[in-house]
């Protein structure tokens, strides 16, 4: 079932449930990323990388190759939407779930996100206990 | 003595026929029966032609001659002018008309015989009467003898008179010594100049000086004149000279009041500019005949341009930037043909690149109730903007700063209370609950203060589509379905089918989630909370939510709607809530140009309502006229007997024996059997309506 599942034609953008998921939180608030990260190692059992700011990403994405990019709107130097541009140019985010961090959005900011291709926007504070799924919920309509 | 009587009669002959004015003896009827040689001259006709011919014929207006030749012998007699019976004179001016077509001004005298109170017939003299022709006429002194141009002369309401090069009056007319107050006797004896203001002296001397000088044909000046009183008077002087007679001819006027006006005007505007220039307010004003724009010269200022420049409507309306310009275009064209008066705060571009936000006012000033100009202001309120800015700047930074620390405190506290980090002993898990319920509590007020204030500044961006009222409520129950198990509370929906209409989906669920909410929590375990939608006359949509609470305390009424004004404070936090949820509900309904209320009997349960007009504008240009007065609510609660004959067919799948309402959809819901949702769609609309108990 899994050699099935695996042959590439029938891959879907993302596919984490046939392993471990690797997961990049890019956010400038250490705190944040620390919730994040016992969230996701703890609850959902993935691999968890930290970077603090755009830059860090952009040079960390290559070297990971993440299956999930959590990444905050708002930060200095190279903010979230920059951050994926640059990303995109690399072209190193095939078979990447991006999805956005954001303080309160309203709904014409959400949609400006989506169409900057995520695959969904996760609005802060999010429930620690509850953010495995919502990802999970994600990728699985972005697939 | 018949030989002197022929010879007299005999020459009035040749005096008749030698006369240089043109004669003529009419009969009683008008009719001509001899006219002299300066007659015939005059008018072109022999003698022969013009006996038999009425006189009137000759006039340009024949009704007035008419009146002149035949007038009623009462007139006569009572006109002071005629004080013998025996003949009576008449002088008038009259337009005649030549034999070939020609006319011309002439002076007619008319003398009436009459006998017995019967006229018998009249001689009329008849003069040409030309002005100019008249002066060169006369001798080299002006002439200006006892007749017509005196009295011309004399009954002038502007001051005529004639003077010498010498510097003194030869001749004035009566208005001088109305004006002054000197009699024609002393102005004559006295030089002109001392008639003036001696600030005045060197200047109208050098005028004179010009004028006799012959540097200039005419000299027009205002100066300040004193009269008899002692006092000045502000007096306009055109004065042309005569070289050959030697004499200069004046006409003057009174212009004291005109300068003290005109002094007046130019203070207020100094005023008025110097105001606008200070308040950034300028004016402008639309003819509709031409669409002529006019501004005032802090318009000019406002928008950057030169003073000279004129420009058109469209022009003006370039300035403001492209987004604001259709919404101006809609309230111009509304002010134009309506004559709506609308008030708009626009953002602005001058040329410079300069960005600014403007207040444009119009007003329609209507003849016979249509407009024919529009009159309007500009107001600069870039600075109250700004200031608004700052505020709305400080609002998001504050509940930033707030929200980022809050929110590491919430997810750690989830964290530990989700037992992610290891388990915790009880107590200490029930404290740890606790603080994360307060911060959650803590977020959601910031949320509500941050909404709320979008709101009210405006500054809430709505997200308007065509909606589907029914989805709203739907979504609104799933958000509290969660709450409402926690409560042991039932939700029942009970709608009608609705067109679609215009608004926030989101802002709309958010309205609904907040009645609901409330209406869980004052709920006691087990009771239920129904919604109700329906349309109220086809013009607005309802949804009502009602709950079996303990209601709301009449002395808590009217304040309800304010913020953070629940029942009790002790409530706040109690029942978990911010204080702002019905604040916000109402704000997003009026939006909506909705309206929000409740009806409550203590101890039974309230009903909140709100009802939303089928053709909202929310999203779109709003003037005062557009917003709609609100529904006649006799009730919160819909009443049956109006509603069922407003309804529509109805929906065809749904069950209508069943006076019990069904289920939608269960999974929204949850599955407890305590817990579900009802929904009653309109497939009968009187018996869906008959569970619910009416007051």
């Amino acid at each position: 079932m899994i050699h099935e599942a695996l042959k590439a034609s029938e891959l879907p953008p993302f596919c984490p449930y046939v392993s471990i998921p690797v997961v990049l939180i890019v956010d400038d608030e250490p705190d944040i990323r620390l919730i994040g990260e016992l969230s996701l190692r703890e609850i959902a059992g993935w691999t968890v990388h930290l970077a603090e700011s755009g830059l860090e990403a952009v040079s960390m994405v290559p070297k990971i190759c993440p299956d999930i990019l959590l990444l905050d709107v708002m930060m200095p130097e190279l903010d979230g939407p920059s951050t994926l541009l640059k990303l995109r140019e690399l072209e190193m985010l095939q078979n990447c779930c991006v999805i956005f961090l954001t303080a309160k959005a309203q709904t014409h900011e959400v949609q400006r996100y989506l169409d900057f291709g995520a695959a969904g926007v996760i609005p802060k504070p999010f429930d620690p206990i509850k953010l495995p799924e919502l990802i999970r919920e994600f990728m699985a309509e972005a697939a | 003595m018949n030989d002197s009587k022929a010879l007299m009669v005999s020459l009035r002959d040749r005096v008749f026929e030698a006369s240089a004015d043109a004669l003529l003896i009419g009969d009683a009827e008008g009719r001509i029966l001899s006219v002299n040689t300066s007659f015939e001259r005059l008018f072109g006709c022999d003698a022969g032609t013009a006996a038999g011919r009425h006189f009137i014929d000759f006039a340009v207006d024949k009704a007035r001659l008419e009146q002149c030749v035949k007038p009623a012998p009462n007139s006569l007699e009572r006109h002071e002018i005629w004080p013998s019976y025996e003949s009576a004179h008449r002088r008038t001016w009259l337009a005649l008309t030549v034999e070939s077509g020609d006319s011309f001004l002439a002076e007619v005298a008319l003398t009436f015989h009459i006998e017995a109170g019967t006229i018998l017939g009249f001689t009329a003299s008849i003069r040409e009467v030309s002005i100019t022709e008249r002066l060169h006429r006369d001798s080299d002194k002006p002439q200006i003898s006892p007749g017509l141009f005196q009295r011309l002369f004399e009954a002038s309401p502007g001051m005529l008179a004639i003077a010498g090069f010498d510097g003194s009056f030869c001749w004035v007319n009566r208005s001088w010594t109305k004006v002054t107050g000197f009699p024609s006797e002393v102005l004559a004896s006295r030089p002109l100049y001392t008639l003036f203001h001696e600030a005045d002296h060197a200047r109208v001397g050098c005028r004179f000086a010009n004028l006799v000088g012959q540097e200039s044909e005419t000299i027009e000046f205002v100066a300040r004149c004193v009269c008899a009183d002692g006092r000045y008077k502000w007096i306009s002087w055109s004065a042309s000279l005569d070289a050959d007679r030697g004499f200069i001819y004046i006409i003057a006027n009174d212009v004291t009041e005109l300068v003290a006006t005109r002094d007046q005007l130019r203070r207020s505007e100094e005023l008025l500019q110097q105001t606008s220039r200070v308040a950034k307010v300028s004016g402008w004003e639309l003819e509709m005949r031409t669409l002529e724009l006019r501004w005032s010269e802090e318009a000019y200022r406002l928008y950057g341009i030169p003073m000279d420049a004129q420009p058109t409507v469209e022009e003006a309306i370039s300035f403001f930037e492209p987004d604001a310009r259709p919404m101006l275009r809609a309230a111009l064209d509304r002010v134009a043909t309506e004559g709506t008066p609308f008030d708009l705060q626009l953002p602005f571009r001058r040329p410079s690149g300069e960005r600014m936000w403007v207040r444009v006012l119009g007003q329609a000033e209507l003849v016979d109730g249509e407009p024919i100009r529009v009159r309007g202001a500009f107001q600069d309120v870039s600075a109250e903007w700004a200031g608004e800015r700052a505020k709305r700047d400080f609002v998001s930074i504050v509940s930033h700063e707030l929200r980022t620390p809050l929110s590491s405190l919430y997810g750690s506290l989830r964290l530990l209370e989700g037992g992610v980090v290891g388990a915790l002993p009880s107590p200490a898990k029930r404290l740890v609950g606790m603080a994360r319920s307060n911060s959650d509590r803590l977020l959601r007020l910031i949320d509500d203060l941050l909404d709320l204030e979008r709101i009210e500044t405006g500054n809430l961006d709505y997200n308007v589509s065509d909606l589907d009222m029914s989805q709203v409520v739907w979504r609104a129950v799933g958000e509290v379905q969660g709450m409402a198990q926690e409560a042991s509370v039932e939700l029942e929906v009970r709608e009608q089918q609705i067109p679609k209409i215009h608004g926030d989906p989101d802002r709309l669920v958010q309205v609904v989630t907040n009645l609901l909410s409330n209406a869980i929590k004052f709920s006691p375990v087990g009771s239920l909370v129904e919604v109700w939608l329906w349309l109220e006359g086809g013009e607005y949509l309802s949804v009502a939510v009602r709950d079996r609470g303990p209601g709301i305390p009449p002395g808590y009424r009217e304040t309800l709607f304010e913020k953070f004004r629940q029942v009790d404070s002790s409530d706040t936090r109690k029942r978990g809530g911010t204080g702002l949820g019905l604040a916000i509900a109402k704000a997003i309904v009026e939006q909506h140009e909705g309206t929000v209320g409740f009806d409550s009997t203590e101890g039974e349960g309230s009903t909140f309502w709100f009802s939303l007009p089928m053709t909202s504008l929310v999203g779109e240009v709003r003037t005062k006229e557009s917003l709609l007065a609100p529904p006649a609510f006799d009730s919160g609660l819909p009443n049956l007997s109006r509603r069922s004959s407003s309804l529509s067919s109805g929906r065809s799948d749904m069950d209508t024996e069943s006076p019990e309402p069904t289920s939608r959809d269960g999974l929204i819901l949850g599955e407890g059997a305590s817990r579900h949702a009802h929904a009653s769609l309109s497939g009968d609309a009187k018996q869906a309506y008959s569970v619910l108990p009416l007051k």
